[in-house]
């Protein structure tokens, strides 16, 4: 099967998703936490987001800025990303997708999850208890007269 | 997805009813004519969904949401959808095409129009007064909330006295009471939501277990879409539905009469006749239809003599306002939006410079990835955007009332087309000045309520882009031909036996989620037909 990404461009995605999801506590940026095959799996199916990050990897490869820097790698950090910013305005629709892509992989992540405090495969089967429906509750808004207009 | 084992009609056959569309209208309809003996037949362009399919049993639930069941057809691209040309409207129409419709893709919050809603032109001067009273629906909206099964409470101040509903309300939730106690500081009005969602064991569907995500399909079918309630009922007593056609146009002969419809089904053009055609494919799909279905004697589209095949398009325009609380909070516990509803400032008060008004209904939190796409930024401020916001907000989501204009519309694209070389949709829409100060002082009202609750912090989206669950108005009841599309039982004018059931038929929008009401006509109009035999 053909590569959905080059190396050049699997390397730019990393350091982006390291920028945009940085470390915290004791785990490392998006782009370090191996994540880049979980966007691969999720959005292979779906080539449309794989061709907005494509889009949105090759502007940032060919903003002057880092070509005058010879690569996006090779950057100081605030420079990257004021010429992220740059692209998310001028390609805004591709770089929602990417943002997308990025943030469901990242919150989908086991190590996440748990760091977040969120033990939840998915909604169902299991749902949630609420505590029953209290009838007191109404004992104030019930005092309002009837206001609705009669026509 | 999968079909289920269905009746389907030979080609060719003559239908005494033929329905275009299975939706909220599509199903009560046919349910209740079947239920009287007659034949009914409905063409619908998707097919039964497996319950079991519906993303909140998957691990990938959110990104569902964003992609294969996304509420916006343009996004989701199934092959029952067709795209819908939004560019030049600020809202974005969303819908879902699938037997049960739209009702698949809701949250089943159901209240009801007011008494006043069926009088704006005679109470306010604008817009236009229905053909109908509130009171003319009222046992039909009685005769839905059994089928569809309605929890909620009477005794609401802000709504005329009712017959019971079948259930209990839903439970508010500690944050539901949290929000309930913040209105009653301010002396405001609240009251439970009337919500299509099954707060005990109801006609052999269980009690919601309050999973959050209700705006999917629900796997346990406690929140009610028409594929479990009325379609079941409705093909035990006969109603047929073919399943993956999409009707191209319906036919009509010179003497005012409809008399079937070309349908595609596995890319090959098929005719079924009908003696009567009922059309329910939303207020976007059904004008569609009805210009599709131009012919020599109908140049401007079928039922189109008074120019207002189209016209009239209405959405509510929505704001949304969230409030952040302090504490370890777990708001996504619970319905997202079925749990309470503000009708404080629904109708006029001239002293506030705007006519009508609006509700507020409460929404809870979200999961993580959806919090992370609305509530955060990427970057070095991202990990504490988060942790501020998820599970730690509520918030209300404002339904305004949407004036009726004849510039906001439904045409056929010139260049866009569906999977089937269809003429597709476009929608024109502009906010007006009235929605525009509507939402404006609902954005303050409801920040009070919010600050009244102890948030931190206030945000809002003054209008919601991606909002337009409501389609209404574009084929509107009345009693003249020269400016309504249809007679007061959705009749079009124009013909003797083809009829309009949906939100097409909309002479105002009211401020409330329009289902209840939509489906109350249909109901109207299949007893008004039944009895007319």
């Amino acid at each position: 099967m053909k590569e959905l990404f080059t190396l050049t461009e699997e390397r730019l995605l990393k350091d982006l998703m390291n920028i945009m999801i940085p470390p915290i506590d004791d785990l490392l940026g998006a782009g370090d936490l191996g994540l880049l095959d979980e966007i691969k799996d999720l959005f292979l199916k779906r080539p449309h987001y794989i061709k907005s990050i494509k889009k949105v990897i090759e502007a940032l490869s060919l903003h002057p800025e880092t070509r005058l820097s010879g690569g996006f790698f090779g950057m100081e950090d605030e420079k990257k990303i004021n010429v992220i910013k740059e692209i998310e305005n001028e390609l805004s629709e591709d770089f929602k997708k990417l943002t997308q892509a990025l943030f469901s992989v990242y919150y989908l992540d086991e190590r996440i999850k748990s760091r977040i405090g969120w033990d939840i495969k998915s909604p169902q089967p299991k749902g949630f208890d609420l505590p029953p429906w209290n009838p007191k509750i109404l004992d104030n808004v019930k005092k309002l007269k009837p206001f609705w207009k009669a026509v | 997805m999968q079909n289920q084992k269905i009746n389907i009609p030979n080609n060719n056959r003559e239908v005494d009813y033929l329905v275009i569309g299975s939706g909220a209208a599509g199903s009560a309809f046919a349910w209740r004519l079947s239920s009287r003996g007659f034949n009914v037949t409905c063409l619908d362009q998707g097919g039964f969904i497996n319950p079991s399919s519906y993303p909140t049993t998957d691990k990938n639930w959110e990104v569902l949401g964003l992609t294969d069941w996304n509420w916006d057809p343009n996004l989701r691209n199934n092959k029952a959808d067709y795209p819908v040309n939004n560019q030049e409207s600020p809202i974005d129409p969303l819908m879902f095409n699938a037997v049960g419709g739209s009702t698949i893709h809701w949250t089943a919050h159901t209240p009801r129009f007011h008494p006043s809603d069926f009088k704006v032109k005679s109470l306010d001067g604008k817009g236009d007064d229905w053909p109908i009273t509130y009171y003319d629906l009222e046992k039909y909206y009685d005769l839905n909330d059994e089928m569809m099964g309605c929890a909620g409470i009477n005794g609401d101040p802000a709504n005329p006295e009712r017959s019971e509903r079948p259930m209990p309300p839903l439970p508010l939730g500690e944050d539901g009471e949290m929000m309930a106690r913040a209105f009653d500081k301010l002396g405001w009005h609240w009251w439970p939501s009337d919500s299509y969602v099954n707060s005990v064991n109801y006609k052999g569907r269980k009690k919601c277990n309050y999973c959050g995500p209700n705006g999917f399909g629900c796997t346990r079918s406690s929140k009610s879409s028409t594929d479990f309630t009325y379609w079941p009922e409705a093909i035990k007593y006969g109603a047929k539905i073919i399943t993956y056609a999409r009707v191209k146009k319906i036919l009509t002969d010179e003497k005012r009469r409809g008399i079937g419809a070309e349908y595609i089904k596995n890319g090959k053009v098929h005719t079924i006749r009908a003696n009567n055609i009922i059309v329910a494919c939303n207020g976007i799909g059904t004008p569609r239809l009805l210009l599709m279905s131009a012919t020599k004697n109908h140049e401007n589209g079928l039922g189109n003599s008074s120019g207002l095949v189209g016209k009239n398009l209405m959405f509510h325009p929505y704001a949304l306002v969230k409030g952040y609380f302090e504490g370890d909070h777990k708001f996504y516990k619970g319905p997202l939006a079925n749990i309470l509803m503000s009708q404080q400032f629904y109708e006029t008060d001239k002293s506030r410079r705007f006519i009508r008004g609006y509700s507020l209904q409460m929404i809870r939190s979200t999961g993580p990835i959806s919090t992370a796409l609305s509530d955060t930024e990427w970057g070095s401020n991202h990990h504490k955007m988060f942790q501020q916001s998820f599970g730690k907000t509520l918030g209300f989501s404002i339904i305004a009332e949407d004036l009726p204009e004849e510039i906001n519309q439904v045409v056929l694209d010139e260049k866009l087309h569906d999977s089937s070389n269809l003429p597709c949709p476009k929608i024109i829409y502009k906010l007006s000045e009235n929605s525009e100060k509507i939402l404006s002082h609902a954005i303050n009202t409801t920040s009070q309520v919010l600050e009244a609750a102890g948030a931190s912090k206030i945000v809002n989206d003054p209008l919601m882009k991606k909002a337009g669950w409501h389609l209404m108005g574009t084929t509107k009841m009345g009693e003249d031909p020269e400016t309504s599309v249809t007679n007061a039982w959705g009749k079009l004018h124009d013909f003797e036996n083809i009829f309009i059931i949906d939100g097409s038929l909309f002479v105002t929008s009211a401020a409330v989620n329009p289902t209840p009401t939509i489906q109350a006509l249909a109901l109207r109009t299949a007893d008004y037909i039944s009895n007319r035999k």
